[in-house]
């Protein structure tokens, strides 16, 4: 009982020396508080806009290029990929595409369809901080995966977006089809089909929007605005390819036409920021 | 007397034992037969060749249900009777679709480096999907397929003992793959000829030969080897009858243009009509387009020029050519429905 009785004792003693002291501590040298950096990611967005020149792109309607030839576009979709963003020296960073849940987007590869809005949003891991641009690939690049170039796995052993029946696939080639817009131009006073279907390694359109952003948080860090009227305009200013020309100007799947919407892409202001 | 009663009793039993003995003795056909000479079957790592796999390939092979209408399959225009090639120019498709190229024979497909007349798939797997998904073939998608096949309890159970795993579009072509990779050919009269057998060809056959592998009709050049195809890609003056720019449309480089890959000539006789555009409806039409060789174009084979043939050479290389008809490969019922 007394051992009780002491034991009791000295607890208390203790308890109290170690209150005072922690009480002593903090009037004494509080240190100044510091809020750790935030190094989280967050998801954050490009969101796209599509238009041709100044007018809003809708599907089926009469789009005019900027050389005069009208347009009915049916389908306009690409593949995204090698993304990153810029640091504030200008160096790319790779970035995380992530799906509408956060979760990694296999091969880091997205798909724009714009018949489907839920395509319409890029979704990317990024810290708080401002950005001077973003660099990333129109296309499926041939980087080894898994041993193979990815742009010519078996298809068929492939999900979506890669998958056969995503309607960007080349059965007779395989490789995918990296972009594409269809659709009827005005020939000679008559609705005749356009396609323009761009793929094969060499015309992977690299892209570099020098364009300075912030990601605030989770949510819209930008607009992706995608002007389908600069296709047909080349770097120099030429109106080519020409939709409204001969079958061999608009029904294109290789060659130099197929050079040039690759190069349009990348270099003529089709694709823009806007913060 | 009564010995003879234990001699017929002993006799009917070595008998029944002969019998039992021979039926556990027989083997299983072999999934494949390479024949000699042939060089090991190549099969890649992905896609082992199993009794399971074979059989549901053929299953599928044979099921028009993997064309969008239910009108066409595989073996709609692959007809083993004729090599597994197609005695139409232009294959029919879906109600009534056509293509601008000839059906080849499946015979040795597994052999080959690439697939189709421009060579632009590089495995069976994934040559597989280009028929199934040609709008002018049986115009179907590889999802409606696969779900066209997994509401069928046998495919299920067949899958399943195949890959381990429900239907899905990549093992639906992996097994496609698999049964194809085993129609192999190489049991010609010529074959035995080449193996021994003097009595295998005639007198005419063996000069038609010398011709084929001779400086006179010059086809070694090309067709070489134990698949008679050197697996590469020439332009040998046949335009066609219409404009096809051949393995260009593949590499889109103009120094390609006109080349179409170098096909089997095994089992040529049943593979009718010839050439890329199936334009060419005998061997006599084949054989006097090079002895006149009238195309010009910049892209002609070195090696081609207008060959110096008699009427009898004509005759004696065609009836070569015949040697070469596997009769053992059009009857073999492993590769019938």
């Amino acid at each position: 009982m007394k051992l009780m009785n002491l034991r009791y004792t000295l607890s208390i003693l203790c308890l109290g020396i170690v209150a005072m002291a922690a009480s002593g501590c903090g009037d004494a040298t509080s240190p100044p508080q510091v809020v750790p950096p935030d190094t989280a990611h967050y998801v954050a967005t490009f969101d796209l806009k599509t238009m041709a020149g100044a007018a809003p792109f809708v599907l089926d309607s009469v789009m005019t290029t900027e050389s005069g030839v009208q347009y009915k576009p049916s389908a306009l979709r690409f593949y995204v990929s090698q993304f990153s963003l810029l640091d504030s020296a200008g160096n790319p960073v790779e970035a995380t595409l992530v799906d509408t849940a956060g979760i990694p987007l296999k091969y880091n590869l997205t798909f724009c369809d714009y018949v489907n809005p839920e395509t319409q949003i890029i979704r990317f891991l990024a810290r708080k901080g401002t950005y001077t641009g973003a660099t990333f690939s129109v296309g499926v690049p041939s980087d080894p995966v898994d041993g193979k170039g990815l742009n010519h796995v078996d298809a068929s052993q492939q999900t979506y977006p890669l998958n056969v029946d995503n309607d960007m696939y080349w059965g007779w080639n395989p490789g995918y089809i990296f972009f594409k817009i269809e659709g009827l131009a005005m020939v000679n006073k008559s609705w005749e089909s356009f396609y323009y279907h761009v793929g094969n390694d060499g015309r992977l359109a690299s892209i570099r929007l020098a364009t300075p952003f912030t990601v605030k948080g989770a949510g819209r860090a930008a607009t992706m605005l995608v002007n389908t009227n600069r296709l047909f305009v080349t770097p120099s200013g030429g109106a080519f390819p020409n939709p409204g020309g001969a079958l061999s100007d608009r029904v294109v799947n290789n060659g130099r036409l197929a050079d040039t919407v690759a190069m349009n892409l990348a270099k003529s202001g089709c694709i823009t920021l806007q913060p | 007397m009564r010995y003879g009663r234990y001699y017929l009793a002993a006799l009917a039993l070595a008998m029944l034992m002969a019998a039992c003995s021979a039926a556990v003795d027989t083997p299983a056909p072999p999934l494949v037969t390479i024949p000699k000479g042939f060089p090991v079957l190549p099969v890649p790592p992905g896609n082992q060749l199993t009794a399971a796999r074979i059989a549901l390939g053929k299953k599928l092979f044979y099921d028009k249900q993997l064309s969008r209408t239910g009108e066409v399959a595989c073996g709609s225009c692959h007809l083993q009777e004729r090599a597994f090639a197609d005695p139409n120019r232009f294959s029919i498709g879906v109600e009534g679709r056509t293509g601008s190229r000839n059906a080849p024979s499946l015979a040795n497909m597994a052999y080959n480096s690439s697939y189709f007349w421009d060579g632009g798939v590089p495995t069976l797997e994934q040559q597989a999907i280009a028929p199934i998904i040609n709008p002018l073939e049986m115009n179907m998608t590889l999802g409606e397929a696969t779900a066209r096949v997994a509401a069928v309890p046998e495919y299920v159970t067949m899958f399943r003992n195949a890959y381990d795993t429900l239907p899905s579009p990549g093992t639906l072509t992996r097994a496609i793959a698999s049964f194809v990779r085993t129609l192999v050919s190489g049991e010609s009269r010529f074959d035995k000829f080449d193996r021994g057998d003097s009595s295998a060809m005639t007198v005419q056959e063996q000069h038609g030969m010398t011709i084929f592998f001779g400086e006179k009709g010059e086809c070694f050049h090309c067709h070489i080897g134990f698949n008679f195809s050197n697996n590469t890609f020439k332009n040998d003056g046949f335009l066609g009858k219409s404009i096809d720019s051949g393995r260009t449309k593949v590499t889109e480089n103009p120094a390609d243009m006109g080349k179409f890959k170098v096909p089997t000539l095994r089992n040529i006789a049943l593979t009718a009509p010839y050439m890329h555009d199936g334009s060419l409806a005998t061997l006599e039409e084949v054989v006097e387009h090079y002895v006149t060789l009238n195309h010009a174009h910049p892209n002609l084979d070195p090696v081609m020029h207008p060959l110096n043939l008699t009427e009898q050479d004509r005759a004696d290389l065609i009836a070569f050519l015949k040697t070469l008809t596997d009769e053992s490969f059009i009857k073999d019922p492993r590769f019938r429905p």
